[in-house]
This record gives structure tokens, sequence and C-alpha cells, in this order.
């Protein structure tokens, strides 16, 4: 198992709160965490990556407890966040945006490497690697900030709300990709709001609802069933 | 803060420019430092006047009063500098961070700081102003119709070749690119590995280094004392805030528009109202174009 979370309770604001939630992600799979806004999802990720302090529980990452270790500390573990709403370095060139991805990477010919598969995954960041990140399109972001996040080669890729945002046509390309970076080997855990899209691509799925995970299933039956249709799935 | 002696009436603007220019170089090195810093903070570090005038008390101890060479003294001074703003940090400001104190709160524990160290230096070295220069002071070289002296052409030199050497280390080391990502985003800094305790402490170092540099140099040229860092810390944040607040090129241009505009300024009216002209300039830039020279709209809400 490459990541379980036991008991975990994050208090973030009153809406945001997640209370005594257990998940599990194993090698090579892609799971999705779905449910309407404010069920706790994005504070569950948060906190699985650092970015918030679990009040209990534990977050155990390749058997090792991570639980209120600093982000930059959890990359060097290789579980690595693509944050909602992208954050591409705005200033920086898409280039320079993918060098930071790098950071922690010494070796200059493996980042050259690295940059080169990016570009191979994503060719229209090669054509943009002069352009100045803010002034991509979304859905050019989202790409930017998913290839910044593999410069880092993660075996944990967490996904924070990909389709926000984009482009129906976008969306479509995205969640393709997240589908390839998956076969070539990278376990994927994936925050959406996009709950049927989410399902389509991935082998199993939690549903959250305030708080608390409601169901979990494999993302193929919980597309079929009846109570998960009607509450996310729009019947 | 610079006085030179006039060559007649004709060359007059010439030698204005002149010391506009000089001066300029002088806020910009302020102006730099405190936008690097800026930059990875995000609060007004009014400490960073404190630095300055250190960097100057650092220069005279070691020149004056431990003979030391002046070259290596230079360099000693700028070290003590950038370790002062080192110190700085992580005595007033790392434990307000931990704390996620507000940004007013940085500010006025900024001003603390600058208050308790420019009396700690008033208590060591006195009130009085001192002097490093020694010998008598030498004729200056004339230079299209200006006078300019050895000491302004080691400043001009000196400053010029700091801000090039930040502009290299901004935009082409790996360290100055994640200080440039911790600017832009610093939780997505945080997220792709980027320790941001680091990029902090190197912003001080290099932010303190420079005002330091400034201090150094100006204590070459005229007396220091205890308050010099007041009107300097001040000339620095308006350089900053009419360059664009945040943006580095935008810093150098505020420097140099704010050195020319206050010595061409007294071409016409007496020099007791150089102040004057700097605030008068900053109020209009506050009133019409907030986000200064090269600053983005954006970031005109965070002054």
């Amino acid at each position: 198992m490459l990541l379980e979370v036991r008991d975990l309770t994050v208090h973030y604001d009153s809406v945001h709160a997640v209370d005594n939630i257990s998940l599990h992600v194993i090698e090579e799979e892609i799971v999705a965490m779905i449910g309407p806004n404010g069920a706790g999802k994005s504070t569950t990720l948060k906190a699985i990556c650092g970015l918030l302090k679990p009040k209990s529980g534990k977050i155990l990452f390749q058997g090792e407890n991570i639980n209120g270790r600093q982000p930059h500390q959890l990359v060097e573990k290789k579980l690595c966040l693509v944050p909602e709403g992208r954050r591409v370095f705005a200033s920086m060139t898409v280039l320079e945006n993918l060098e930071m991805g790098a950071f922690t990477i010494n070796n200059k010919e493996e980042v050259r490497d690295d940059i080169d598969k990016v570009y191979g995954l994503f060719p229209v960041l090669k054509e943009r690697r002069k352009q100045k990140a803010g002034t991509l399109s979304s859905g050019e972001q989202q790409m930017l900030a998913i290839g910044r996040a593999l410069m880092l080669k993660p075996e944990l890729l967490l996904l924070d709300e990909p389709s926000l945002g984009l482009s129906p046509n976008y969306v479509d390309i995205v969640f393709e990709k997240i589908k390839e970076i998956n076969n070539n080997g990278t376990t994927i855990l994936i925050v959406e709001q996009n709950a049927r899209m989410a399902l389509e691509h991935a082998d199993r799925g939690y549903v959250f609802e305030i708080g608390k995970i409601a169901f979990e299933d494999k993302a193929k039956n919980l597309l079929e069933n009846d109570e998960v249709r009607k509450l996310f799935l729009g019947g | 803060m610079l006085f030179i002696g006039f060559g007649g009436g004709k060359v007059l603007l010439q030698q204005l420019i002149l010391n506009g220019i000089i001066a300029g170089s002088i806020y910009a090195l302020i102006a730099i430092g405190f936008s690097v810093i800026y930059r990875t903070v995000k609060f007004f570090n009014l400490a960073h006047g404190i630095v300055y005038t250190a960097g100057a008390y650092f220069a005279y101890t070691l020149t004056i009063s431990l003979h030391l060479n002046i070259i290596l003294s230079f360099f000693l001074s700028i070290i003590f500098a950038a370790l002062l703003g080192i110190a700085i940090d992580r005595c007033f400001y790392y434990p307000l961070r931990k704390k996620s104190a507000s940004n007013m709160i940085f500010l006025l524990a900024s001003f603390g700081v600058f208050i308790f160290l420019q009396n700690l230096i008033q208590l060591i070295y006195g009130a009085q102003i001192l002097t490093i220069r020694t010998g008598p002071v030498k004729e200056g070289h004339h230079l299209c119709g200006a006078v300019i002296t050895d000491i302004q052409i080691l400043i001009l030199v000196v400053s010029s070749l700091l801000l090039v050497i930040l502009w290299l280390f901004i935009q082409k080391s790996k360290l100055g690119k994640a200080m440039r990502a911790v600017s832009d985003d610093p939780i997505a800094a945080n997220v792709v590995g980027i320790n941001p305790e680091r990029i902090i402490m190197t912003s001080f170092v290099i932010g303190s280094a420079l005002a330091g540099a400034a201090g150094i140099l100006i204590s070459y040229e005229t007396n220091i004392e205890p308050t010099m860092g007041f009107s300097a810390i001040l000339k620095g944040i308006i350089a900053s805030i009419i360059g664009g607040i945040g943006s580095i090129p935008g810093a150098v241009l505020g420097a140099f528009f704010l050195g020319l505009a206050e010595n061409l300024g007294i071409w016409k009216i007496s020099a007791g109202w150089k102040d004057c002209i700097a605030f008068a300039i900053l109020i209009i830039f506050l009133l019409i174009r907030p986000w200064g020279f090269l600053g983005t709209k954006t970031e005109k809400e965070k002054i």
C-alpha cells in the first residue's frame, strides 16, 4: 500500500473540516475523491501533502508516518501536489517553471532529459517554452502545473481540482493525460468536482459528504450506484 | 545628502545631474535591498534602514578604530551587515512568522527593531557625527563640465557592479530563480520542494548586504551619525514605490528618478527642499499611478 490515511481529523474552518476519515491508495491506482463543495476533499488532500496540519490521525506514505511534515520535505519522498487553481509562477517562463519543478534535483543532464519528457507529453509547452506562464490559457497553465510536478518524478501525484475553470475541450485533454501519466507508472490521487469525469478515469473512488466518507467502491460501481448517481452525477 | 563644490553658474546643471546620479546609485542599493526582502516576506522592512547605518559604523570601526586595510574592512563590513540582516530576521521576524502575524504587526516590529538598534548604536558610539575620511580633501576630476571626486567614482563603479551581479544572480542562478518563484507564489514554490525559510534567509543576506554596501560607500563620502538610516530607508521606500513595489528594475529606475528629481529640483529652489521634493513625488505617484513605473496593477493593492 502506497498511502494509508487512518482516522484523520482536520479542522480548517468550520465548513472545510474533515472528521475521522480513513482511506488508502494502492500502487499504480488512480483514486478519485468526489463530493460537493465544502465536503472536505481538498482539505484531506492538503493535509496529505503537508499544506494543512491534521488535528489527529495518521498519514502513512510507504509505511512511514508523514503527519505534520512540510510540503518541501514530502517532495523529497516523491509525494507531489498539483495545487488547486494551477498556481504557476506567472512572471517566469514556461521553461523556468519546469526548472523550478526540478529545484530539488541537482543533476543538470537529468533535468534536461526530464524537461524533454514533459515536452513529449505536452508538446504545447515546448512551443511556449519562452513565454511567461501568466500569459498562457488556463488549460495550458494546467498542463504546465502538471508538467512541473512531473519534474519531481513522483511516486504519488496529488491533483487538486484539475478541471476547475477549464474549457470542456481541455477537461478531456487533461484527463487523457492523467491516464497516460498513470500508465507510465505514477500512482494518482485526485480531487475533482466533475464527478463523472473523475470516476470514468479512476480505478476506485471515495464519495465525501460533510466531512465524512459516505461511499467507497470501485469507480465502475460508483458510476452505477443509484444513490451516488442521484446525488452527484445528475441522475 | 551629498555635497559637492559647484564649478560656477554655467556648469551647475551638469553638476546637479551628476549629483543626482550619485545619489540615485546609493538610493538604488537601498531600494533594491528593500525590494529583494519585500518580494519574499511581503511586508515593509523598516529595519532595513538600520542595516544601512550599521554598514557605515562597521566600516568606521574596522577602518578607524581597528586600522584595518580599507578594502578588507569594506568586505568585512558587508559580511557583518548581511549577518545583522539574518540576526534581525531570526530574532524578531521568524517567531512572528511562526505565529502567522499580520503584515501590520511585522511593520510595527520592524520599526521597533529600527529604533532599538539606532539607540544601541547611539549608546555605543555617541550621538555626534563621525568621519572616516582621513587626510586632506583632494580636488575632483573634471567631467563634462562637472566635478567628480575619486570617492564618487568609486560609489558609481561599486554600485553598478553590485546591481549587475544581483541581476545576473536573480535571472540566471537556481537560487535566484527560486527567489522569483517564492515571490510569484510561495505555496506553489513550497510544493515543488523549495524551503521558504531558506529563501527568506537568502533574501535577508542579499538585501542586507546591499544596504550595508550603501552605508559603507556613503561613509567614505560624508559624515556618519546614528540617525542617518531614517531618511535613507524613506528614500529607499519612495524609490521602490515609484518604481513599482517588488520590481527590481523598477527600484533602480525609481532610485535614479528620485535622485535626479531631488537634485534638479534644487536648481531653482533652496537645497533645504530636497526631502519635500521626494515626498511630493511619492504623493503624486500614489494618487496617479500607485503601482509605479514597472509594477503591475495587482501589486498596488498590497501597498
